[in-house]
C-alpha cells in the first residue's frame, strides 16, 4: 500500500440544523467513518460525493480539487466516485440487471451480479428482492464504474454474517486494487475487522482516530 | 358524429402543445427554487379559475385582427385566427394547460429526490438521470395529467364559443350539444351527451389504472 495522501478533506458544512466539520487524510485502503447516529457521517458522505457543496475549507483528490468551497465545486456526474447510500435508494422500475446496465455495459453488469451473488435474482425489481439481496445490489451499484473513491454509507446493516464476511471481501478486493473506500458504520467490531484507518465523529466533528 | 371528429381535430393538435409544454412546466414548477417559480405558479392557474368566456375574450383581445399579436399574424403571414379550427385548437389548450402543468408538477415532485442523487453520484448526467430515473417514476403522473387536460380540452365550451364562434370548422360535441338543443333537437343533444358520458366514464376508468400503478 501506499502512503501517498489521496483524499485530502478540511471543509465545513453548515445546514440546517446541522454543523459538519470534517478534517482528515486518506490513503488507499479502507477508511472506516465511526459514531454514534446523527453524528454526521452521512453527511459527511453526501459532501464528498458531491450532493452538498463545503460552507468553506476544500477538497482534494489527487491532484484534482473536488471542492473548493467559493471558488471549484466539480458535479456528482463528473467526480468519478461509486455510492452506496444508506437506505440502499434502489430504482423501483429498474430490474437488478437494468440498475447496473444503467452505468456499464452488459457483460460488466452480468459480472458484478455474479461478484455480489445475485445472478439469479437479476431480472427482480427492487420490491421483489430481500434486505439483504437489495444491499448487495446497491453495493454492486457502486462498483459498477471502477470508481478510485468509494462511498459505502452503513453498507452491510441488512446482511447476515456470512453475507457480511463476503461482501466484506468484496470491498477488500476492491481497495486492494487501488481505490480508497470510505466506510460508515456504528458497529464496532465490523470498523475494527475492516478498517486500515479511522475517523471519527462526534456532534458534527470528524477527525482522524488512531483506534476507536 | 361529425361533432367528435370535429372534436378529435381540435383537441389532438392542443395536446400536442399542452402535453410537453405543460410537462416541462410542471418540472420547472416542481424543481426551481427561483422567484419566477411563484409568478410561473400564479399565472398559471388563471385560465383554470377564470370563467371561460373571460378566458375566451381575452384570446380575442389578443389574437383578434385587431389584437397585438393578432394584427401582426395577419399582416405578416396573412393568418386570421379568429373563427377557425386552430382558434378552437387555441381555446381548448389554454384552459387544459394548467390541468397539465399542476398535475405534472404533482408528478415530479412525487420523484424521491434521493434517486436521483444515487444516480449523479455514480456517474450519470443530469439528461440521462432524466431519462432513466426521473421520466420512467414520474410517467404513470404525468398519464394522469394527460388524460385530465384531455377531458378538460375535450368538454370545452365556453372560452371556444367566444373565441372560436360556432361554425362547421369548431362545431365540437359540446357545443354540437348546445346548438342541438337551442333547436329543439333533442334527439341529437342527447344522443352526443350520451357518448360524451360514455367516454368520460372510460377515461375516468383509464385514470384510476395510471393512478394505481
Amino acid at each position: 500500500m501506499s502512503d501517498v495522501p489521496r483524499l485530502v478533506v478540511d471543509a465545513r458544512l453548515h445546514v440546517p440544523s446541522f454543523d459538519l466539520d470534517l478534517q482528515f487524510t486518506a490513503t488507499r485502503g479502507i477508511v472506516v467513518f465511526f459514531g454514534p447516529t446523527a453524528s454526521g457521517k452521512t453527511l459527511a458522505l453526501r459532501l464528498i460525493a458531491g450532493l452538498e457543496r463545503a460552507t468553506s475549507g476544500f477538497i482534494r483528490l489527487g491532484e484534482q480539487t473536488l471542492d473548493d468551497a467559493a471558488r471549484t465545486f466539480a458535479r456528482a456526474e463528473t467526480r468519478g466516485v461509486g455510492y452506496a447510500p444508506q437506505h440502499g435508494a434502489l430504482w423501483p422500475h429498474r430490474t437488478a440487471r437494468e440498475h447496473l446496465t444503467a452505468l456499464t455495459t452488459l457483460a460488466r453488469a452480468s459480472e458484478l451480479l455474479a461478484v455480489v451473488g445475485l445472478e439469479r435474482q437479476a431480472d427482480r425489481t427492487p420490491v421483489h428482492l430481500s434486505g439483504g439481496e437489495r444491499q448487495r445490489l446497491s453495493l454492486a451499484r457502486a462498483l459498477t464504474r471502477s470508481a478510485k473513491l468509494l462511498l459505502l454509507d452503513e453498507p452491510f446493516s441488512a446482511l447476515h454474517d456470512d453475507a457480511r464476511a463476503a461482501m466484506g471481501d468484496v470491498v477488500r478486493d476492491h481497495a486492494k486494487r487501488g481505490a480508497t473506500v470510505l466506510f460508515v458504520t456504528h458497529d464496532r467490531s465490523e470498523a475494527t475487522r475492516l478498517g486500515d484507518a479511522f475517523v471519527v465523529f462526534r456532534d458534527g466533528v470528524g477527525a482522524v482516530a488512531d483506534a476507536i | 358524429m361529425s361533432a367528435f371528429w370535429v372534436s378529435l381535430r381540435i383537441v389532438l393538435p392542443a395536446l400536442a402543445f399542452v402535453v410537453p409544454i405543460g410537462a416541462a412546466l410542471g418540472f420547472f414548477l416542481a424543481r426551481s427554487r427561483s422567484a419566477l417559480r411563484a409568478i410561473v405558479d400564479s399565472l398559471v392557474l388563471v385560465p383554470l379559475v377564470l370563467p371561460p368566456s373571460v378566458v375566451g375574450y381575452a384570446l380575442l383581445i389578443v389574437l383578434g385582427r385587431q389584437g397585438p399579436l393578432g394584427s401582426v399574424l395577419e399582416t405578416l403571414f396573412g393568418v386570421r385566427l379568429v373563427f377557425s379550427g386552430a382558434a378552437a385548437s387555441i381555446a381548448a389548450a389554454t384552459v387544459a394547460l394548467p390541468l397539465m402543468a399542476k398535475g405534472a408538477e404533482a408528478a415530479f415532485v412525487r420523484v424521491d429526490r434521493e434517486l436521483e442523487e444515487v444516480a449523479m453520484a455514480n456517474g450519470l448526467g443530469p439528461w440521462a438521470t432524466f431519462r432513466l430515473v426521473t421520466l420512467p417514476i414520474a410517467l404513470p403522473g404525468l398519464g394522469v395529467a394527460t388524460t385530465l387536460a384531455a377531458l378538460r380540452a375535450l368538454g370545452e365550451f365556453g372560452a371556444t364559443l367566444t373565441f372560436a364562434g360556432y361554425s362547421a370548422r369548431t362545431a365540437t360535441a359540446p357545443l354540437e350539444v348546445y346548438f342541438a338543443m337551442q333547436r329543439g333537437d333533442d334527439a341529437r343533444a342527447l344522443s352526443l351527451s350520451l357518448v360524451l358520458v360514455v367516454a368520460s366514464v372510460g377515461a375516468a376508468l383509464l385514470l384510476r389504472a395510471w393512478s394505481r400503478r
